[in-house]
């Protein structure tokens, strides 16, 4: 379910990436309204805790064995929105330190399995244990059933977003640029995996350990339970904290999120409304357009850039080199071009070393 | 039922801590759920253990502002995953080889956690789409029923290195600098404070719980006696989430308490103002004129 970068074109991940900054912002808030100042340990310890139970591995029958997500068991426990930053910050630990999931594809990774799993989840959850009570067989099992349709549900969402690859990024002659599963494959593939195996897995944690918290510690899960709709207020030090919390607003909320982040939005919106064009552009990756092509779409061809491909012609005719024969032109200008880099790499490296012992000095 | 054998009769040497020493005689050996849990928890100290080695290291990415590398790394990913060339492909995952070297990694260790494992399957996982299952062409390949066209392979290669290059930016941006130092660099890069806070707290604590974890899946493998069905097993461990959680819980209340009295209301300190150096500014720049030498290598070499 971990998307790695490579699968997915940036087109695509990087405005889920940015479609991903508000929902954050609104997850933290909706969080500090429900806890108060206790949301940082809340998020820290929900987010320790999702990156933990991502890492332990669960028997699947056949003697192998996979991971669980276990973001309906944290929306379960301590609310949908807590789940998409706890979740979201352990992606992130997870991404860095060992590469599950890709950077660039962080953002679709958080919105398969930081919002629409323990969102829709949490909906099956909610809608099938009605005003059961919490470790009742019916509770239990609604927790189940909820892990099993949400994971299967961000499978789905996987399944398109690799789907659409070949479709939108290809070759003049078809191959594909990104993922080369259609629809029609990629679906099927990822649904046959989380139907049958990824989501029973999936929906006996969730139901067991939603089981074992109503047992070992109801105070907890009716805390939970109550304070997710939002009706009741947590009690002692909890309740005193968002009572203080709500009196006082902190200095830095007293500036609006539009101020705030203005800078950082504004590009990403123009990124976003750019989009489209982006999708739009067959066959060539994005900023790779020769000069017919930009020609072919813009009605003309910029002379800089004419001016570029000739240069590049001049410098290097049919690309051959006698001595080395007709591909010594591309050996050639490989050799160049890795040794310019490793040049000014080293040259670079040469720079620090010098600015470290200054700065010992 | 299936019973799943492999957790009792397999030869599992766990030392005292869940980690693996540095020679590795002390491996953890077996394909169970316990044991591959632990392996994963022994590699989470162990990344973080080199993490820490390397950043304290004197290398190139290591004297320069976290700013300055988070910025060159995304420049890399996007142009990588931008690009069909293969030339900057291969450019930019040999761009972070040199990085890697002038910044005193290990080069065994960068290749091995790097492109060893994930480009590999990538590339594997990606063949049968690249197939003439997919795509159609003039054979370069035959294997059996099937052929693979030079363009099919392309696509298969292409989504390898890609996978490759972002893997090898993520990981000098992650070895050559301090979690602190990371998180202070995104913060001034206008991240919000709060996501900042829950990502440096919790990156504390991911410890902590691994440390719970191990323990918790050490006690049922030297509890266990005989087969114990599959079924069982998947219970075990949805109880020991549970059990996690409710520890996650008590420790977030102390924490929450331990806050408190040290007079916290709600408000997060700001990451400490560090001034760029001409350094910085010159990583940035070279950055960027190696990228423009990878693109022109990318219009020479299609």
């Amino acid at each position: 379910m971990h998307i790695p970068d490579g699968y997915i074109a940036p087109q695509v991940t990087v405005p889920a990436l940015a479609a991903m900054v508000p929902v954050w912002k609104t997850s933290l808030n909706r969080v500090k309204n429900k806890v108060g100042e206790k949301n940082l340990p809340t998020l820290a310890l929900g987010a320790a805790f999702s990156f933990t139970i991502m890492m332990m591995n669960v028997p699947v029958a056949g003697g192998s064995s996979a991971h669980a997500v276990g973001a309906v068991l944290i929306a379960v426990l301590l609310g949908p929105w807590a789940a998409v930053a706890a979740v979201s910050a352990a992606l992130l630990i997870q991404a860095l330190f060992f590469g599950d999931g890709g950077i660039l594809a962080y953002g679709l990774n958080c919105l398969n399995m930081a919002v629409v799993m323990p969102f829709v989840g949490y909906a099956v959850y909610r809608a099938l244990a009605g005003s059961s009570r919490p470790g009742s067989r019916r509770n239990v099992l609604s927790a189940a059933a909820g892990g099993y349709i949400g994971i299967n549900a961000a499978a789905l969402l996987a399944a398109l977003e690799f789907g659409i690859q070949p479709a939108l990024f290809h070759t003049a002659s078809g191959a594909a640029l990104y993922c080369p599963y259609p629809i029609s494959v990629a679906v099927p593939a990822m649904a046959a995996a989380h139907l049958l195996v990824a989501g029973p897995l999936e929906a006996v944690i969730t139901g067991a350990a939603s089981a074992y918290v109503a047992k070992a510690a109801p105070d907890m899960f009716l805390q939970n339970q109550t304070a997710a709709d939002g009706s009741i207020r947590l009690s002692g030090i909890a309740g005193a904290g968002a009572d203080l919390a709500s009196g006082e607003q902190p200095a830095q909320e007293t500036k609006g999120f539009w101020a705030r982040y203005r800078a950082l939005l504004i590009p990403l919106f123009v990124l976003i409304a750019l989009t489209p064009l982006g999708l739009l552009t067959k066959g060539t990756a994005w900023g790779e357009w020769g000069t017919d092509e930009v020609k072919k779409a813009v009605g003309y061809a910029p002379a800089g850039m004419q001016k570029m491909a000739e240069f590049w012609k001049a410098l290097m005719p049919d690309y051959s080199i006698p001595v080395l024969g007709d591909r010594g032109g591309y050996i050639a200008a490989a050799l160049v071009g890795i040794g310019l880099i490793v040049l000014l790499v080293f040259l670079l490296s040469l720079a620090a070393k010098r600015s470290g012992a200054e700065k010992k000095q | 039922m299936k019973t799943d054998k492999t957790d009792r009769t397999e030869k599992t040497e766990i030392n005292g801590t869940g980690r693996r020493n540095a020679g590795g005689t002390n491996r953890i050996v077996g394909r169970g759920f316990l044991a591959r849990t632990l392996m994963r928890f022994s590699e989470l100290f162990e990344n973080e253990l080199y993490n820490n080695r390397y950043a304290s290291m004197d290398g190139l990415w290591q004297a320069v502002d976290a700013r300055m590398k988070v910025i060159v790394s995304l420049m890399f990913i996007v142009a990588a995953n931008s690009s069909r060339s293969l030339a900057v492909l291969i450019g930019t995952g040999i761009t972070a080889a040199v990085f890697a070297g002038t910044s005193r990694l290990n080069l065994r260790d960068y290749l091995r956690r790097v492109w060893k494992y994930l480009p590999v399957l990538v590339f594997v996982f990606s063949l049968p789409g690249a197939s003439s299952w997919l795509i159609k062409g003039t054979p370069l390949l035959t294997i059996g029923p099937v052929y693979f066209t030079e363009a099919g392979l392309l696509t298969a290669l292409r989504a390898a290195l890609r996978t490759g290059d972002s893997l090898s930016f993520a990981f000098l941006l992650l070895a050559s600098t301090r979690w602190a130092d990371l998180m202070a660099g995104l913060s001034r890069m206008h991240i919000p404070d709060g996501f900042i806070a829950i990502l440096n707290m919790a990156y504390r604590y991911i410890f902590l719980m691994a440390s719970a974890g191990t323990e918790m899946m050490q006690a049922r493998y030297l509890r266990t006696v005989g087969k114990i069905s599959s079924a069982e097993n998947r219970k075990y461990v949805g109880g020991a989430f549970g059990q996690l959680f409710v520890k996650v819980r008590r420790i977030s209340e102390e924490v929450y308490q331990a806050m408190v009295l040290r007079g916290y209301q709600g408000t997060f300190a700001g990451a400490e103002r560090r001034r760029l150096r001409m350094l910085d500014y010159l990583f940035l720049i070279v950055g960027a004129v190696i990228l423009m030498i990878l693109i022109i290598g990318g219009y020479i070499f299609g």
